[in-house]
C-alpha cells in the first residue's frame, strides 16, 4: 500500500502536480526511515524508465561544465597537485555556495529571497543594514590632461568633459574620448606642436575602458595607468602601461602599436593582448590570445604565438615563455576571476588592488594555491568566506584583512 | 538491454577497477545523459542535479575495485544514484521544513548551515587525505604512485620489484581502509 503511495507520490512531483497537503504526505514518508527501502525501489524503477526512454538518444549535453565535475570526482582522492603543493579548489565550493550566495547577497537589499528549483518565494522581510565598509570595486578612473587639470570619469558622463587649451575633450556614446578643436588643425601642424599626452589612471577598486583615438580598445584592471597620445601621429602609436590592461589593437600595417610597460616594450601590427606590469607582481606578463606579438627588452626579444605568456622577471633580469590558460589571464575584463593553480599571496594582492584593502600576514603565508572561478561583483566577506571553507583563516580590522597563520 | 552503452564493458570495468582514469572518464559520459536527465526532473535545479550526479559518481570511483564483480552495470549504477536522489529529496524536504519554522519566528537563516550541508565532496577529500597519512608507509607510496602520480599498476610493480598482484592487492586494501575511515565518519560509500 505505501509502497503504491510513494509511486504515486513520486510520479506527481515530478510532474509537479502535488497538492499542498499531498507535499505534507511526501514530506512525512520522506522523514520516516521505515520507508527508505520503498523510494529506493521506486527510484531506481524511474531511472530504469529514463534509460529506456533515452536508450537510442545521442549523447547529450557533455560540455566544460561536466568535465569539471568528472575531474573534481577523479580528484578526490588524490593528496596533493602534480608538483607536490597543496592544490585548494574553490570553483566547486563557490558553485555549491551560489544558493547561499544569493540569500547573503540579497541580505542588505530589504526582502530575502530563497530561491531553489524554478520558483522563488519571499520568506522574510529584513530592516536595511548599513552598506559594508568594504566594497568591490567599479568603473572608475581619473582623466589627466596634457595641462595637468584633473577630470574624474564615470560611466555616466557624456558629451564634453574637459577643455585643454582651446580643444574640448568629448566623451562620445562609445565610451571612445574625442578631441575637437574650433580651428581645423592639418597633420602637419599637430605633428609639429607635438602631441598632447593624456593619462587615464584608475584607482585601487577601480576599472576602466576607453577608446583611444585610433580605435584600439584598452580595458584598464584596478590601480593601473595608461598614458597615450591624444592623436597619434609618428610613426608608431605609442603607448605607455603601469599596472593591468587588456589590448584589442586596431589593425594597421603601417603604425605598429607599441606599449611600454616596466622595461619591456610589445610591438603588435593589430591583435588582443594582455599585460600585467603590476610593480609588486614583480614581473612583467604578456600574454596573447591571437595574432602575434613581440615582447622586447633592450636588444632582446622574443615573438609571442597564440595562448603564449612572455614573463621578464625584474629580479632574475630574464625573459622566459610559456603557455598559459589564457582565459584565466584575462578573466578579470569579463568581470569575475579565475584562478588557475595560483598562489594564495597572488590571490591576495589581486583582492587588496580590487577591493581597496590592506592584507597582513599573521605568521607564515599560506603555501596553498586556489583553482576557481569568482564574480568580481561579490562582497569581500563572501570571498573571504569561501577561503575559510578551504581553511584558510581571515580577520578583518577596518579596511585590513589580517591572513591567518 | 543497456549493453549498447558501452561496448566491451568487462574489460572496462576491470580498467577501471584498477584506477584507470580514462576508462572512469568513459564511464561517466555513457551514464551522464540519463543520469542528468532523470535527475534534473527530479530536483528541477541544475546546480541541484550537478551535485547528485557528482556525489554518484563520486561514490562510483571510490568504490571502484567493486566493479570488476559487478554483474550488471546499469543496476549498480541506478542503485546508487537512486539512493543519492533520496538522500537529495530527504534533505530538501527537512530544509523547507526548516524554513517554514524560520518564518514563523521571524528569524533569519544567513545560509551558512546551508554552506555546511553542501560540503560534502571537500570534506571527503580532506578525510581521505587524512586516511591515506595513517596508511603504513610502503602502503601509502604505493598509492601516492597510483593516485597522484598517475602510475599504472606494472608500472609501479616494476619500480618497487615487487608483483602486480600485490600492487593491485595493496591498493585494494588500502581503498578499503580508506572507505571505512570515511564510514566512521558519517560517509557511508
Amino acid at each position: 500500500m505505501q509502497s503504491q503511495r510513494i509511486h504515486y507520490l513520486l510520479d506527481r512531483y515530478i510532474k509537479g502536480l502535488l497538492t499542498g497537503q499531498e507535499e505534507q504526505e511526501l514530506a512525512k514518508f520522506l522523514q520516516d526511515p521505515a520507508q527508505e527501502s520503498f523510494f529506493q525501489a521506486e527510484l531506481v524503477r524511474l531511472l530504469e524508465a529514463e534509460g529506456e526512454l533515452l536508450m537510442d538518444s545521442t549523447a547529450g549535453e557533455a560540455g566544460e561544465k561536466w568535465e569539471a565535475v568528472l575531474q573534481q570526482v577523479l580528484s578526490v582522492d588524490k593528496t596533493m597537485g602534480e608538483d607536490g603543493v597543496r592544490v585548494r579548489r574553490i570553483g566547486y565550493l563557490f558553485r555549491r555556495w551560489s544558493v547561499a550566495a544569493i540569500l547573503l547577497l540579497l541580505f542588505g537589499g530589504g526582502t530575502l529571497l530563497f530561491l531553489h528549483g524554478r520558483e522563488a518565494k519571499p520568506v522574510v522581510t529584513v530592516a536595511t543594514k548599513p552598506a559594508a565598509p568594504i566594497q568591490p570595486g567599479a568603473n572608475k578612473a581619473i582623466l589627466t590632461l596634457a595641462n595637468g587639470q584633473q577630470i574624474i570619469l564615470n560611466n555616466a558622463q557624456k558629451g564634453t568633459i574637459g577643455q585643454q587649451g582651446n580643444i574640448r575633450v568629448i566623451k562620445l556614446d562609445s565610451g571612445q574620448l574625442a578631441y575637437a578643436s574650433p580651428t581645423v588643425e592639418s597633420p602637419a601642424d599637430q605633428l609639429a606642436k607635438g602631441p598632447l599626452y593624456n593619462t587615464i589612471s584608475t584607482p585601487r577598486g577601480g576599472q576602466y575602458q576607453v577608446t583611444l583615438a585610433d580605435g584600439t580598445k584598452v580595458w584598464l584592471n584596478a590601480e593601473s595607468s595608461i598614458r597615450f597620445p591624444t592623436a597619434f601621429a609618428g610613426k608608431n602609436r605609442e603607448v605607455e602601461l603601469t599596472g593591468e590592461a587588456y589590448f584589442e589593437v586596431k589593425a594597421d600595417k603601417s603604425k605598429p602599436f607599441v606599449v611600454k610597460a616596466g622595461q619591456t616594450e610589445t610591438r603588435v601590427l593589430g591583435t588582443n593582448f594582455n599585460i600585467m606590469a603590476y610593480s609588486d607582481e614583480g614581473a612583467v606578463k604578456t600574454t596573447l590570445l591571437d595574432g602575434a606579438v613581440s615582447m622586447a627588452l633592450g636588444t632582446q626579444s622574443t615573438l609571442l604565438q597564440p595562448g603564449e605568456q612572455g614573463q621578464y622577471d625584474a629580479g632574475r633580469g630574464n625573459m622566459t615563455t610559456r603557455m598559459v590558460n589564457t582565459r584565466a589571464v584575462v578573466a578579470w575584463k569579463d568581470g569575475y576571476y579565475f584562478f588557475d593553480r595560483t598562489p594564495v599571496q597572488n590571490v591576495m594582492r589581486q583582492i587588496a588592488r580590487w577591493y581597496d584593502v590592506t592584507i597582513v600576514y599573521q605568521g607564515a603565508a599560506p603555501k596553498d594555491e586556489i583553482v576557481g572561478k569568482l564574480p568580481r561583483t561579490a562582497d569581500v566577506k563572501d570571498v573571504l568566506h569561501i577561503m575559510e571553507l578551504i581553511g584558510i583563516h581571515f580577520k578583518i580590522e577596518g579596511k585590513t584583512i589580517v591572513v591567518q597563520g | 538491454m543497456h549493453s549498447r552503452i558501452l561496448t566491451d564493458e568487462k574489460n572496462l570495468l576491470q580498467q577501471i577497477a584498477q584506477g584507470d582514469e580514462a576508462a572512469f572518464s568513459t564511464l561517466f559520459y555513457a551514464y551522464l545523459t540519463i543520469l542528468q536527465s532523470f535527475i534534473m526532473k527530479l530536483t528541477r535545479s541544475a546546480t541541484d542535479t550537478e551535485e547528485v550526479v557528482q556525489e554518484t559518481f563520486m561514490r562510483l570511483w571510490m568504490g571502484r575495485d567493486k566493479l570488476a564483480e559487478v554483474r550488471s552495470l546499469h543496476a549498480w549504477i541506478y542503485t546508487i544514484a537512486a539512493n543519492e536522489c533520496y538522500k537529495f529529496l530527504k534533505k530538501r524536504s527537512s530544509r523547507e521544513q526548516g524554513l517554514a519554522y524560520i518564518d514563523n519566528n521571524g528569524e533569519i537563516d544567513r545560509g551558512d548551515d546551508a554552506v555546511a550541508e553542501r560540503m560534502d565532496l571537500k570534506e571527503v577529500h580532506q578525510l581521505i587525505i587524512e586516511a591515506v597519512g595513517q596508511l603504513p608507509a610502503q602502503r601509502r607510496r604505493i598509492y601516492q604512485m597510483s593516485r597522484d602520480e598517475g602510475m599504472k599498476i606494472a608500472e609501479i610493480a616494476e619500480r618497487l620489484d615487487i608483483s602486480p598482484n600485490t600492487v593491485k592487492n595493496t591498493l585494494v586494501v588500502s581503498l578499503g581502509f580508506i572507505r571505512k575511515y570515511l564510514a566512521e565518519r558519517g560517509y557511508e560509500l
